[in-house]
């Protein structure tokens, strides 16, 4: 009985993500049938991420940069959202940086898997600006990113170190904390 | 339903009252109820959508995130709404996201509904809203609401109503019934009061006011009518005794009436026209008047009563009576009773009639006779040659009555015309009207009065009038009757006739003195040539004798010659006998003047004719008139005249007639004649004026100076003819003769001759 609500659940979800997404990304032309589902999926959340967070100056800049270091499927699904959407009133620059030069200057920076090694090099960089860093590894939130994407239960869920939010400037509203799972550098689960 | 009409009043009052009030409350409660009921639903709506906000703001995130296990956790928050039972969560492409249900309410299948809006239905209500995030729809929320709260109130609330109204009745029936007792209680006991009268017919009663509103009104209305019928009563009586009384008084005049009357019914055919009439009541005189008894006529037909009646026209002409309603009189000749009767006929309704009718045949056989000699006497009026009339006294006068005869001699049209004529418009004289009045009025009549009268035409008839006055029973004068013979014609004829014997024998005696005179003249003359002869012989014999008797003288001294001396006669002699040859001179010439004046030759009218030396004869014959007349004669002529055709004996005849006038006219002798004659080459005339500055003669005199036997001096032996003639002769002589005067001024004669005769 459990199994089968559960399962229900897991299929529903399923079904809804690829519906949301289909309609989503149904205008996007050229769209690589490649990208893969999960990556598509955090960009958008990615995307998603800057209606529930403030910046400390969301005027400095005309642009709005998010950046990715390493390499990722994100990237092109972050181009192709960059190419249509907007942060407020800001256009979306996407970046891609090789290693850790230049990345100071993104409002968002997506981490790539393949760069949690040169992760205290990244956060070393960027600590005490006014960056959102996203991991895509688990246990990045323990060690100092703002949100890193999980997959419980087959689905994509976020966690948020609120220190590291804290410590960058940045306010994320309750309703992002509310779906979060949130971690403490000492580590923890709520 | 039961009619209102018949409750009573006070039923009324309590029925409309309760109807009121119940309407009233009903209409009041109802609105309450309805406006409670949308009030109640307005704010469980907007609790709903504000929930649905609040709910679909709470989900945007998890939506957002694509977490329906956040969502659903959201929705599980409802639980503490009890009416929210169902609950959905869908996402952009309306896929549902999440979902909820109060335990009994599982399975309920999604409504499909519109985004906003309401739907009610099933004892449910249910809402959609979109949720928002940055403006962009990214699902929707859905809540489903039990009704039973909704019920609940609508139920309660009618309770309530229920329950006012049924306690707002009780309160107006109460009301009512206090307070309609000042309206019906005045009322039953104004019915009370009608109930007694009706009962009692005793108007005398009246009904006692309580107050002065309209009932108050109706109770003095109702008094009133009272007193009135009160007063209707008492003159109904009196007119029924009145009635009685003299329905009494007429039986007894139709009894001893002296018209014969009778009641009828008229008969008609089928097609309604009158063929009969039958006899219903006749009185006394009926029978008197035609003979037949009342027992034999009453009840039946006239056909039956009076054999042949239907040979009259009187059963139509009482048809027509009985069956129109208008009234008839006539007089008829009734064939069946050999009388006249006067009948009158009218009718009381239609088809009776009553007729009233008396025997009048003595008064037609006398009217007929009357008539007759009216006729006659009517006919001689008219047809006779002399003027009838009857006019009313005083200065103006009117015709009344007059014959054609004399609207024919006053040369009027019809006799309409003359009778709008005053009377004495038809004087020429108004004061001749006057004396006629005058004597009228004094002697009572005229007899053979001659009177100018004036015709329409405006010329004059003598009319010979006789008249009598009438007078009425006061002894005022009413009228003048008279008969006027027009006698224009015979007085013009006995004038003319008069004129010419006139005329004739002044002829006869001119032609007489004519011969006197030639006779005189030639006796005359034959003496006094001797004188003159002589004279001039004597005259020679003195001339001769003269120196004898002077030698005489010186040789014998003085000498007495016919008893006086010889020098004192001496030197008259020889004037002496100039004398007697002067004086034979003047009678020669006297004579040959009158033996010219008697010369009857009517002469030839063609003698020329100088009309200087006509004048200087004619002033020579005159030449002791003029003396004694007057010391101022002038003599002016123009010796340049030429000679006028004509007849000197004519014209001196003339001459003398005006000079001799003009001596007359001279009151004494300073005044003066002048006779002068003149030519005019412009018309040949020749003109002489005899002007004086004598009495002159009257503007009204002056007119008819030329009329034949006009004379101021008949007194004196003047005949009037002297200018007729004069005029006369100056007419024959194709010349004018003008006479211009003014009292106390003068007169100027004159006379234009011309020269060539007759024109």
């Amino acid at each position: 009985m459990r199994v089968s609500v559960h399962g229900a659940r897991v299929n529903l979800a399923r079904l809804a993500l690829t519906a949301f997404l289909a309609g989503l990304l149904m205008s996007v032309t050229g769209l690589a049938e490649e990208v893969a589902l999960e990556e598509k999926t955090k960009a958008v959340f990615i995307y998603n991420f800057t209606k529930y967070i403030e910046w400390p100056n969301p005027d400095s800049s005309s642009t709005f940069t998010v950046g990715v270091i390493g390499n990722s499927g994100v990237l092109p699904a972050l181009h192709q959202i960059g190419k249509i959407k907007r942060v407020g009133a800001r256009t979306i620059t996407t970046s891609h940086f090789a290693d850790t030069t230049g990345i100071d200057s993104c409002e968002i920076l997506f981490i790539s898997a393949s760069e949690r090694r040169r992760l205290s090099q990244i956060l070393k960089k960027t600590k005490d600006k006014p960056i959102l860093t996203v991991g895509d590894s688990k246990g990045l939130a323990k060690q100092g990113v703002g949100i890193n994407f999980v997959t419980v239960d087959g689905k994509i869920k976020f966690e948020i170190n609120r220190n590291a939010l804290e410590a960058a400037g940045l306010r994320a509203s309750s309703q992002l904390l509310k779906l979060a799972i949130i971690v403490g550098e000492e580590g923890g689960m709520r | 339903m039961i009619s209102l009409r018949n409750l009573s009043v006070k039923n009324k009052l309590i029925a409309i009252q309760l109807l009121t009030s119940f309407v009233v409350l009903l209409l009041y409660t109802l609105f309450l109820g309805y406006n409670d009921v949308e009030q109640y639903k307005k704010t469980v709506i907007g609790k709903l959508t504000s929930v649905a906000q609040l709910l679909g703001a709470n989900s945007a995130s998890a939506l957002t995130f694509l977490d329906d296990a956040a969502a659903r956790e959201l929705l599980t928050s409802l639980d503490t709404e009890e009416d929210i039972v169902n609950a959905w969560v869908h996402n952009a492409d309306s896929e549902l996201f999440a979902t909820y249900s109060k335990s009994g309410f599982e399975g309920y299948a999604f409504p499909t509904i519109e985004v906003g809006v309401c739907k009610c239905g099933d004892g449910f209500m249910a809402l959609s809203k979109t949720i928002d995030v940055d403006g962009q729809t990214i699902g929707r929320i859905s809540l489903r609401l039990n009704m039973r709260e909704f019920d609940h109130v609508v139920g309660h609330h009618i309770l309530v109503a229920l329950s006012v109204l049924s306690l707002g009745m009780i309160v107006a029936l109460f009301m009512s019934l206090l307070t309609q007792k000042t309206i019906s209680v005045p009322i039953l006991s104004l019915v009370d009061t009608v109930r007694n009268v009706s009962n009692s017919g005793d108007y005398a009663i009246r009904a006692r006011k309580a107050g002065n509103d309209e009932i108050g009104v109706l109770y003095d209305g109702f008094n009133d009518m009272l007193g009135q019928v009160q007063i209707r009563e008492q003159q109904r009586d009196k007119a029924y005794e009145s009635v009685r009384q003299s329905e009494e008084k007429y039986r007894t005049l139709f009894d001893n009436m002296n018209d014969g009357f009778a009641y009828h019914k008229i008969v008609v055919d089928d097609d309604g026209r009158p063929v009969d009439y039958v006899f219903l009541e006749v009185n006394a005189s009926f029978e008197k008047y035609t003979g037949l008894r009342a027992d034999d006529v009453v009840g039946k037909r006239a056909t039956e009563a009076i054999p042949g009646v239907e040979k009259s026209d009187l059963i139509q002409t009482y048809g027509k009576v009985a069956l129109t309603g208008e009234n008839a009189s006539f007089e008829v000749f009734f064939e069946p009773f050999d009388k006249w009767y006067s009948v009158s006929s009218y009718s009381p309704e239609r088809m009776f009639f009553c007729v009233m009718f008396k025997d009048i045949t003595v008064q037609k056989h006398a009217e007929g006779s009357l008539r007759e000699s009216e006729e006659k006497f009517r006919t001689l009026t008219e047809n006779v040659n002399v003027g009838i009339y009857r006019n009313t006294p005083g200065p103006q006068g009117l015709m009344i009555e007059v014959n054609p005869a004399i609207v024919k001699m006053f040369g009027y049209q019809s006799r309409d015309e003359f009778l709008a004529v005053k009377v004495v418009d038809l004087y020429h004289d108004p004061q001749s009207r006057r004396a006629y009045e005058e004597k009228m009025q004094r002697d009572g009549h005229v007899e053979n009065q001659e009177l100018h009268l004036r015709r329409k035409d405006g010329t004059t008839i003598v009319g010979n009038v006789t008249a009598v006055v009438v007078r009425d029973e006061s002894g005022k004068v009413s009228h003048y009757d008279g008969i006027i013979e027009d006698i224009t014609a015979r007085k013009r004829t006995e004038e003319l006739t008069e004129l010419q014997q006139q005329q004739l024998v002044q002829a006869d005696k001119m032609a007489t003195l004519g011969i006197l005179v030639s006779g005189v003249a030639h006796e005359i003359n034959n003496p006094n040539n001797f004188m003159l002869l002589n004279s001039n012989n004597l005259a020679d014999v003195w001339k001769d004798l003269k120196p004898v008797l002077n030698q005489r003288l010186e040789s014998e001294g003085n000498f007495t010659v016919a008893g006086m001396p010889y020098t004192d006669i001496r030197d008259e002699v020889g004037a002496l006998i100039a004398g007697i040859s002067e004086g034979a001179e003047r009678i020669r010439r006297i004579v040959q003047s009158l033996k010219d004046f008697a010369r009857q030759d009517s002469g030839g009218m063609d003698e020329p004719v100088k009309i200087n030396s006509v004048i200087e004869s004619s002033t020579l014959i005159l030449s002791n008139l003029i003396r004694k007349s007057t010391d101022n004669f002038v003599l002016q002529c123009d010796e340049s005249l030429p000679n006028v055709k004509g007849n000197a004996q004519k014209l001196e005849q003339v001459i003398i007639n005006l000079v001799s006038n003009a001596c007359q006219s001279l009151p004494d002798r300073s005044k003066g004649i002048t006779v002068s004659t003149s030519y005019r080459e412009k018309s040949q005339e020749v003109v002489v004026v005899v002007a004086d500055s004598g009495d002159g003669i009257g503007a009204e005199d002056l007119k008819h100076i030329m009329d034949p036997f006009f004379t101021t001096k008949r007194d004196t032996g003047g005949t009037g003819l002297g200018l007729s003639i004069s005029f006369n002769i100056i007419k024959e002589h194709g010349g004018d003769l003008r006479m211009e005067s003014e009292t106390e001024k003068g007169t100027t004669a004159t006379i234009t001759l011309p020269v060539d005769g007759r024109k």
